[in-house]
């Protein structure tokens, strides 16, 4: 076990270690509740899945909760619940993770638990074909039945035609029909490794304790070689690309998308700025554009990806019930006015910052503190981190970032991730007699 | 006086803050529905020399969220903001909350989006069926009202009613709360300071009687949304519960209340229990499946959820209505019952594990008329129940022959699959676009 990094955030002191076999434990002591959060964070995720396989990293992610060679089916809720745990696991671009919540003195048992399905999972094709049936009724609750999902999903393809960020973490159908037991088998030998794990543990533990439990869970796995991964890189896009759909609808959706720098950059910070002005809250630009004085819109959002590899600066805008396409081509264009309108800002022109950029800025430091009330979710941050970035402290390296953008660096990321570069534009549209169709 | 509880956190710069006024929307007329949801909204939109964006600039410069949000029974504002952004925020909203203006073209744009809004719901397939559902199980009865209201309503509705509306909230109605780097000492000045302009003494609320029980006739009543293409159904079952005792207590006052609490948990209160065993987990047939118990001071809800594919429809509902008949008639196990309480017990923790949740759940507590003390007690009560008085509250309380059934999905796919079930009386077919 080594002592490997650690960060002091003005309070407590959060150290990463390392055992022998390369699993990573980061602890992070918090006694203001008598609960903990413990978390397994692997670095596969869909972008991982094998080509006709797309959904196995989520469906594998599904099947962790089944039997092991020591615990029946159904043990791993039923022991957890009973304890109060709260439990649950999710796949996305980049990663895998596994979560519980538990009150304080329930170290070992999740340490036994999660320890024991990383090495001894036992399935059996009952319980695949169980579970393939859950996952595919998730797929139409998440991507087929849900205006939101589809059009995200037909989006991603669109703008990702290379790399796998194009196909969706659920999977297409016909690749969740395909995926076989043996397939699942290799997909844990291969990527369940200690040495391609980190644990963290927030809240009320004692580091001593917790790493000793670790140590005794853990310590004996070996490790494994791991795949070399060779992630096609995405050419850059050179035209604009369109998808449209039509589907029984109230309410049209707009879907803009621009190729983004990969999290941890200084670029990605200063877009981060750029969604605060563009979306956040009621006196954001596109808000009070669409949805207050023209009244084109009911919803507009933003986000910028924090994933490993370069992303996306996604805006979406849900309009008013019973506009149409024309509506939608004008909101187009108004999206095109307020970007660059504000390119030419004061607020990203001046040297010294404005009230609207400072107000960016401090609606972003609120949400940083907001986001670490919960042990659960500041676990998420530092595990989220450690696999996208590759550096744990990247939580508070991203606040200072966040702090040092300037409306220079703002200005600059707009005009050359969004008004220099063609976007990936996906619209909804109702059809005529609520009759769907693609 | 308004009152003021607080939990202190000072591990970061940040707090929140919860205003509760006792005023929700069933104090609003039934031609009027949605009278207290537009009063609550229209404090953001304009008061006394502030514009509805200086209002937003000041409140977003702080960095700070703040929701307004109306119950049956309260209107909630809630506010967040940076330690050393409090006063600022502070100052803000004490001067929205008393110089409301009500402005007539803004309230007209709040109208028109607040319509959208109801409308845009219909894409939600959830949304659009809990809205159903809750029409269907409380019919007639004000708890079936939409609480933003609807075209009709919405339309009536001008700058004097909300003014009305507004001059009914007084400060001893108000409950201040407030979570994280805050000072308790100086939580009584702040809700003085942010209610110094409401109305004195203790404002007259309509009695709401609770609606009846369903009529026990073996059939369920069910409601299909129509909508196509979908490949989805979205179920919703339930029945309102406790609306009837010897000591006039009902709902979360009701004697029986944490006995069935415990006892539904046993049926779908976790993902471990009955009922997600047998849909989820045995048979797939939908990625979540669930029961719960809600209530007020007035009645308890019980609710059975799941969504299954357009083809395991009916399967999935005989199966459904077994499980819930046998549950009924033989009552959960003592297994079962010491996991539920296990799982409540253990569990309450983290409903309170943060100062946000450990406020939300106190003012939950005081809101609804429980004593002091009510919180910390959760554990003890759920330690206390015996197995036979959540055996007799699951018997006596849950009604597998009295329920209300409500799908949205493709009717040429629903209605063949419910025709000639039994279980299903009167069932009726409503297109998705009907005005909610």
């Amino acid at each position: 076990m080594t002592r490997v990094d650690a960060f002091f955030d003005g309070a407590s002191e959060i150290v990463r270690h390392r055992l022998d076999n390369g699993l990573e434990v980061i602890i992070w002591e918090d006694r203001t509740a008598p609960v903990f959060s413990y978390q397994t964070w692997f670095r596969v995720g869909s972008r991982h899945d094998p080509p006709g396989r797309s959904g196995i990293a989520h469906l594998f992610e599904h099947l962790m909760f089944k039997a092991t060679t020591t615990r029946a089916e159904g043990d791993y809720d039923r022991i957890m619940e009973a304890r109060g745990g709260q439990t649950n696991a999710a796949t996305w671009v980049d990663w895998t993770y596994y979560k519980a919540k538990l009150p304080r003195w329930e170290l070992d048992l999740v340490a036994e638990l999660e320890s024991d399905r990383m090495e001894h999972l036992a399935l059996s094709e009952d319980m695949l074909e169980r579970e393939r049936e859950v996952v595919l009724n998730e797929r139409l609750m998440r991507v087929d039945d849900d205006p939101e999902g589809l059009l995200s999903e037909r989006l991603m393809r669109e703008a990702f035609r290379v790399h796998p960020y194009g196909v969706p973490t659920i999977g297409w159908e016909e690749d969740i029909r395909a995926i076989t037991l043996a397939d699942c088998l290799t997909f844990y030998r291969t990527h369940y490794a200690p040495n391609n794990a980190t644990i963290v543990v927030v809240g009320d533990v004692r580091g001593d304790e917790v790493l000793a439990t670790i140590q005794r869970r853990y310590g004996h796995l070996a490790p494994q070689p791991l795949p070399h991964e060779v992630t096609p890189r995405e050419p850059e896009q050179h035209d604009e690309r369109r998808l449209s759909l039509t589907l029984p609808l109230s309410a049209p959706r707009l879907t803009r998308c621009w190729k983004a720098p990969p999290s941890g950059s200084a670029e990605h910070a200063a877009l981060e700025v750029l969604t605060e002005l563009l979306v956040g809250g009621d006196s954001s630009r596109l808000q009070r554009t669409l949805v207050e004085e023209l009244e084109l819109a009911t919803d507009v959002s933003g986000w910028v990806s924090s994933w490993a590899h370069p992303g996306i600066f996604e805006l979406g805008v849900t309009l008013r019930p019973g506009l149409g396409q024309a509506e939608v081509a004008r909101v187009e264009a108004v999206i095109d006015e307020v970007l660059v309108k504000l390119l030419d800002a004061d607020t990203l022109s001046s040297a010294t910052p404005t009230a609207e950029f400072d107000k960016a800025k401090n609606s972003l430091e609120a949400g940083f503190y907001r986001g670490l009330a919960d042990v659960g979710a500041r676990a998420r941050a530092l595990g989220h981190a450690r696999v996208t970035v590759g550096e744990w402290r990247d939580l508070w390296r991203e606040a200072e970032r966040l702090a040092a953008v300037r409306p220079a660096d703002v200005r600059e990321a707009l005009a050359t991730h969004l008004i220099a570069r063609p976007a990936t534009v996906g619209v909804a549209l109702p059809d005529a007699d609520g009759q769907g169709e693609d | 006086m308004p009152d003021a509880l607080s939990v202190i956190d000072r591990a970061r710069p940040f707090s929140t803050l919860c205003l509760t006024i006792h005023h929700g929307s069933l104090d609003d007329p039934p031609e009027l529905a949605g009278r207290a949801w537009l009063t609550a909204q229209m404090l953001l939109r304009g008061s006394e020399g502030k514009t509805r964006q200086q209002i937003a600039d000041a409140l977003d410069g702080l960095g700070s969220v703040v929701e307004l949000s109306v119950g049956r029974d309260h209107t909630m504002l809630w506010a967040d903001a940076l330690t050393r952004k409090r006063p600022e925020l502070i100052a803000h909203l004490a001067h929205i909350l008393a110089h409301p203006t009500f402005d007539a073209l803004e309230l007209d744009r709040l109208k028109r989006e607040t319509l959208a809004e109801i409308v845009a719901l219909r894409d939600d397939d959830g949304a659009l069926g809990l809205r159903f559902f809750v029409r269907a199980l409380y019919g007639a009865h004000a708890y079936g009202r939409p609480l933003k209201g609807n075209e009709a309503s919405l339309e009536r509705i001008g700058p004097e009613d909300l003014r009305a509306c507004y001059r009914t909230w007084t400060r001893a109605d108000a409950l201040l709360g407030l979570a994280g780097d805050v000072d308790p000492t100086s939580s009584l000045t702040l809700a003085e300071q942010l209610t110094q302009a409401l109305g004195v003494g203790v404002s007259q609320r309509p009695t709401v009687v609770p609606p009846a029980l369903p009529p026990a006739g073996g059939h369920w009543r069910a409601v299909v949304v129509d909508k196509p293409e979908r490949s989805q159904i979205q179920v919703f079952l339930g029945h309102v519960a406790l609306v009837e005792h010897d000591s006039g207590k009902r709902g979360v006052h009701h004697p029986d209340w944490t006995a069935l609490q415990v006892g539904q948990t046993t049926f779908g209160g976790t993902f471990t229990s009955r009922f997600s065993h047998e849909i989820r987990e045995k048979r797939g047939w939908s990625y979540g499946a669930w029961s719960q118990l809600s209530g007020d001071q007035r009645l308890g809800t019980f609710i059975l959820r799941y969504t299954p594919a357009a083809k395991d429809l009916r399967a999935s509902l005989e199966v459904t209505d077994e499980l819930f008949q046998r549950f009924v008639a033989d009552g959960p196990s003592d297994a079962e019952l010491d996991m539920a309480q296990s799982y409540l017990q253990n569990g309450f923790v983290f409903a309170i594990d943060t100062a946000q949740r450990r406020l939300s759940e106190l003012l939950s507590a005081r809101l609804l008329g429980h004593p002091d003390g009510w919180v910390d007690q959760t554990v003890e009560r759920l330690k206390n129940v015996a197995h036979a008085d959540a055996v007799a509250a699951v018997r006596k309380h849950l009604r597998p022959d009295a329920l209300v059934l409500t799908v949205v999905g493709d009717a040429s796919q629903i209605v063949p699959a419910l025709s000639g079930w039994p279980r299903i009386g009167e069932l009726e077919v409503v297109d998705w676009q009907t005005p909610l």
